[in-house]
């Protein structure tokens, strides 16, 4: 049977979606978190202030990162 | 017995020692019964001295549905020449409560010694007992209890033990930056603290 228009891929290759949709899923195979339940020695919004922060850091240093690097690649290729 | 309602299920209780040595697989077991969705408790979680011992046991026991017994730690005091023998008298109380408590036969225990076949010497009672070895390894450690609560709970999202060690590789990066934001040194920070620190860092990073 012929393919009809609507059937067939667009933008991506089948192959490509397929991948996209796997690591989609890859992504789905954690379990919720549940938080622990008894008292902490300091605030727990402390603690959670500060794992947050720590996070929200590294993010950005490594956002940085590929920025500069993709900002070197750039001037590479301008040469 | 006081159970906290749904968390019976998804509750592992961490009988270990709690020496400086064994703090390494201590926090790896910890943070790998998080990021698989369960949560870890102690009697290490207890801070009210008015309480007696035996009795806090009591009540984690019978509150989870996992636990993670290590007898790798079993061995002579240098000062006294006497063994240590909280490990193992916990685990006959989890033993005897899945035995005798009909609302606690669905009980599952990971034993954990240094050496094959080393408890049958001092505990020979276990023989039965499938026994298993972490050789004083967090990454062993870690797979061993990731394969064991994937098997035992039937959960099928658990990740698996290399996975679960990269991230934690990573966790252990930024935890120095998580106790300096709370002008805090490590020997300070309690079991509670730990596990919240590990449970956030999961739920905002971890699984991303």
């Amino acid at each position: 049977m012929a393919k009809t228009e609507s059937s067939k891929p667009r933008g991506r290759s089948g192959a490509k979606r397929t991948a996209a949709k796997s690591q989609r899923s890859s992504k789905r195979k954690w379990p919720k978190v549940l938080y622990p339940l008894e008292p902490t020695s300091i605030p727990r919004e402390r603690i959670i202030a500060a794992v947050d922060k720590v996070i929200a850091e590294r993010k950005a240093a490594e956002k940085a990162e590929r920025l500069a690097a993709r900002k070197r690649a750039a001037a590479n290729r301008a040469r | 017995m006081t159970t906290r309602r749904g968390g019976y299920h998804r509750t592992v209780f961490i009988n270990c020692p709690f020496d400086a040595d064994y703090l390494s697989i201590f926090e790896a077991i910890v943070f790998t019964i998080h990021i698989a969705g369960f949560r870890a408790r102690s009697a290490r979680e207890h801070l009210d001295s008015s309480e007696i011992r035996i009795e806090k046991i009591l009540e984690l026991i019978a509150a989870s549905r996992f636990s993670i017994h290590d007898l790798s730690r079993t061995t002579l005091d240098p000062v006294n020449a006497l063994p240590r023998f909280n490990m193992p008298l916990e685990l006959g109380i989890d033993l005897g409560c899945k035995a005798y408590h009909p609302k606690r036969a669905n009980k599952s225990i990971l034993i954990f010694d240094s050496e094959q076949y080393r408890f049958q010497k001092f505990v020979s009672d276990l023989g039965g007992q499938d026994i298993h070895q972490h050789g004083d390894d967090p990454r062993l450690a870690v797979t061993r209890v990731r394969s064991w609560l994937r098997a035992e709970s039937g959960h099928p999202d658990i990740p698996g033990g290399a996975a679960i060690y990269s991230h934690y590789e990573q966790f252990r990066r930024e935890l120095p930056d998580v106790y300096a934001k709370l002008k805090l040194d490590e020997s300070e920070i309690t079991f509670a603290d730990f596990s919240l620190a590990v449970a956030r860092w999961v739920d905002t990073r971890g699984t991303a």
